[in-house]
């Protein structure tokens, strides 16, 4: 009786595996392979990675390089125009510092994302396709350097989805990318 | 139920390894410290300083 | 009527023999059960009124409640369910797997009374510094990210009830030690084994929150300068996590034994289920890593190693458990000559007219393909960053523990009642209906929130996206979508107040229990193995899982690789 309330008597190691149990073993242990493998794979040979250069650095310090930045830029109807490939964003209580920014579809850009004060969520939506998105923790004292190229010119809609505070809600920017 | 084909009574040593549940623990919560505690903050101690 | 409900026949040595499973009871094991199951459902009560609320929030053309109101919902919500109703049940499922399913008394039982009043003691602190929360602190909700700050009281009642949950395990690992050092040489009954594996992920977990929330509320009082937001995600996730990770090896361990109680299923290989709980016990917790997948600092190794198990080890685990559950149902009745020949047979005469059958059963399904999937999905490094934050991610963990553990723990309760409260179900035909009317109207929800955040991204924790000031971009494409969430949740705290209407009724009103053994229990069929009889049923479905798994793993990809190019 191979009862689960009960201890198992004798060598039940030495006991049958079905060779049923052993074929979904054998399915199962590929498709974790097959999981492993491919999140490996796009890693190195995949357009889209969560990676990038991130540096320790102060509020301070990094609302003082976002500032240098948007005194290189343009200044536009629409919004910033980056001087080059930097586009530096900084999150703030409840506002997006740096947005709205508009770029050039494929041209590859620096994105810098920082906080001013507490944890903010850069979630990214082309707004003529929703499904489209990709969503980044953003951190007071962390600056992470997200390489990004858009293909398709439209506007991009930035909401903040990590909760932070009163006005969390009304945190909105836009990427404008012709 | 014994499987009527076990022979012999010596306990393998991987049934006995499967019965040690206290070392058993005990290494995998070295383990876990090891891959997601001490290897993050290592992680996070080499972010470089900004500029 | 407390005492009456905390009283059985005991001899004078305190035990007694359960006329169903034939296990003995000791009083030490069994009046601890019974407070902890009992304040489990208590949270379970007011979880789910938060949970109606919140839901009708989100159902923006309701929105019931104000902005401020709902943080504090949510917050009161997360606790009451993810926290409380889970962490007191869990406690209650290791005196059972241990001293009960052993027939040992459970040493020290005054320290598991100690730990039970520090929990409650503290839960009752957290529920109020939620509920008193004015600025300039913050509402918790579940995660309370430094450096956003929530109120003092929080912190502390966290960490105590931390405290009272570590102490409130002790006796049960005792109690193994105990079994372990008069039997060297036993091997410890599956679900006993699954219980311990439960038990050291928890304190894993529990360790992980006195690490996160000791300092954190120093930090709040003011002793410690700078909690680094970085390091404060990388150890509240040991605990955030990690809790649910106790949830997924409770809820196995459950399935286990509620398989085995109410429909004959056996253990059709006892090295493979215990290596898949082994597995378990050294890789799950790395999971807490999902949440830091689209965070700066960690790099992309430590990301792939430990969202991924060590090479996905947990989650062959929960394959292995996926069909070891299944085919010890479909053997173990074959063997029992129930259901005939066939390939289903086996299942569809199972008794699913017994809620303790169908709550167990619908968990293991619904779990598998809401849950499970979604997860593995969404841990993928590269997959997470479509999902992170949005209302997928409360869709996927609705699908894991609010349909699969929770189905679980009701099944668990049903027979809770009949067997250590010693109570028959009232309203049995409500009983009967119960878990499959949460499991229906709890799975369209989880889906709703999934196809919400999938679709159209709209953001988890956030109460108004269908309107934003300011601009004329809003996620207004997603009212459908979080109508039929307000719907469904809706029925689904309606079926669960079925459920609590049952079983506190039981309790109350319920005629003393018959005892009557499950048939395909008091069958034990041929004397050949287990596994000599058929899983093919069961390998049936488990490769249509599979299939289904690979499909939704292809869509994923397929979206990602459609997205801007981003990360180097």
């Amino acid at each position: 009786m191979s009862s689960p309330l009960k201890s198992p008597e004798g060598v039940w190691w030495n006991w049958t595996v079905s060779r049923q149990e052993r074929t979904w073993l054998g399915m199962a242990l590929l498709w974790c392979i097959i999981l492993f493998g491919w999140m490996i794979g796009w890693r190195e040979l995949g357009a889209q990675n969560p990676v990038g250069p991130t540096t320790r650095i102060s509020p301070d310090r990094y609302r003082a390089e976002v500032q240098a930045y948007e005194k290189e830029a343009r200044h536009t109807d629409e919004g910033l125009v980056p001087a080059g490939a930097d586009v530096y964003v900084e999150a703030q209580q409840w506002t997006w510092n740096g947005l709205p920014v508009v770029l050039q579809a494929g041209k590859p850009y620096r994105l810098h994302l920082s906080s001013y004060d507490v944890q903010h969520g850069f979630g990214l939506h082309r707004e003529a396709r929703m499904i489209e998105q990709f969503n980044l923790q953003v951190l007071p004292g962390y600056e992470w350097v997200v390489p990004i190229e858009f293909e398709h010119p439209g506007t991009y809609d930035v909401q903040c989805n990590e909760f932070c505070g009163v006005g969390h809600r009304t945190m909105h920017g836009q990427i404008i990318v012709k | 139920m014994d499987d009527p084909h076990v022979q012999s009574e010596e306990v393998p040593w991987q049934q006995r390894v499967m019965n040690s549940i206290w070392m058993l623990a005990l290494a995998a919560v070295v383990f876990f410290f090891l891959s997601y505690v001490v290897w993050g903050l290592i992680d996070l101690l080499s972010v470089r300083a900004g500029g | 009527m407390a005492i009456g409900l905390l009283d059985a026949p005991y001899g004078e040595d305190g035990f007694r023999t359960c006329e169903v499973t034939g296990l003995r009871i000791h009083r030490s094991a069994e009046v601890p059960v019974k407070m902890f199951g009992l304040t489990a459902v208590v949270a379970l009560i007011v979880g789910g009124i938060a949970a109606l609320l919140v839901a009708l929030t989100r159902w923006e053309a309701v929105g019931i409640l104000q902005p401020t109101a709902f943080y504090k919902y949510l917050s009161l919500h997360a606790w009451n369910l993810l926290i409380f109703w889970m962490v007191f049940m869990e406690v209650a499922i290791l005196y059972v797997g241990g001293p009960m399913v052993l027939g040992r008394k459970l040493p020290a039982p005054r320290l598991a009374k100690l730990g039970w009043a520090v929990m409650v003691v503290s839960a009752v602190l957290i529920e109020y510094a939620i509920w008193t929360t004015t600025y300039p602190n913050q509402e918790p909700l579940l995660t309370s990210y430094a450096p956003l700050k929530s109120s003092a009281l929080f912190y502390l009642g966290v960490d105590t009830f931390i405290l009272g949950t570590v102490v409130a395990a002790l006796p049960f690992f005792a109690c193994i030690w105990q079994e372990k050092s008069e039997h060297p040489d036993r091997t410890l009954p599956l679900v006993t084994f699954g219980a311990f594996v439960t038990g050291i992920i928890a304190v894993e977990a529990l360790l992980g929150g006195l690490i996160t929330y000791v300092p954190t509320f120093l930090w709040r009082i003011g002793l410690v300068g700078h909690i680094d937001a970085a390091w404060y995600r990388q150890m509240y996730w040991i605990i955030g996590h990690g809790t649910q990770q106790i949830n997924l090896a409770a809820m196995v361990t459950v399935w286990y034994f509620m398989t085995h109680l109410t429909a004959g299923a056996e253990v059709v290989s006892e090295k493979v289920s215990r290596g898949a709980f082994i597995l378990y016990l050294f890789f799950i917790n790395m999971g807490a890593a999902h949440h830091l997948m689209a965070d700066p600092g960690v790099s992309a190794s430590w990301k792939m190693w430990n969202t991924s198990y060590a090479m996905y080890g947990a989650v062959l685990a929960s394959l292995i458990h996926a069909f070891a559950i299944p085919a010890g149902l479909e053997a173990g009745r074959r063997k029992r000559g129930l259901g005939g020949d066939s390939w289903f047979g086996w299942l569809k005469t199972a008794p699913w007219h017994d809620p303790g059958f169908s709550a167990t059963a619908l968990s293991i399904v619904l779990f598998g393909f809401l849950g499970g999937i979604t997860g593995v999905l969404m841990g993928q490094m590269q997959l997470n960053t479509m999902r992170h934050n949005t209302l997928a991610v409360p869709g996927h963990f609705h699908g894991t523990v609010a349909v699969g553990t929770t189905l679980a723990f009701m099944g668990l309760v049903y027979y809770v009642i009949r067997l250590i409260f010693r109570k028959e179900w009232v309203f049995e035909r409500l009983a009967r209906l119960q878990p499959y009317l949460y499991g229906f109207a709890m799975s369209i929800a989880a889906m709703a929130m999934m196809e919400a955040g999938i679709l159209y991204g709209v953001p988890r924790r956030d109460p108004i996206t269908t309107s934003i000031p300011g601009t004329h971009f809003s996620f207004s494409a997603a009212s459908p979508m979080l109508a039929v969430l307000g719907i469904a949740a809706s029925v689904a705290v309606l079926a669960g107040a079925i459920f609590v209407l049952v079983a506190v009724g039981s309790l109350l009103f319920g005629k003393e229990a018959r005892m009557r053994v499950p048939v395909p229990l008091s069958l034990t069929g041929s004397d050949a193995p287990v596994h000599r009889y058929s899983m093919r049923g069961t390998l049936a479905m488990c490769g249509f899982f599979l299939a289904v798994f690979a499909l939704f793993y292809g869509m994923d990809w397929m979206w990602l690789s459609r997205l801007w190019m981003f990360g180097g």
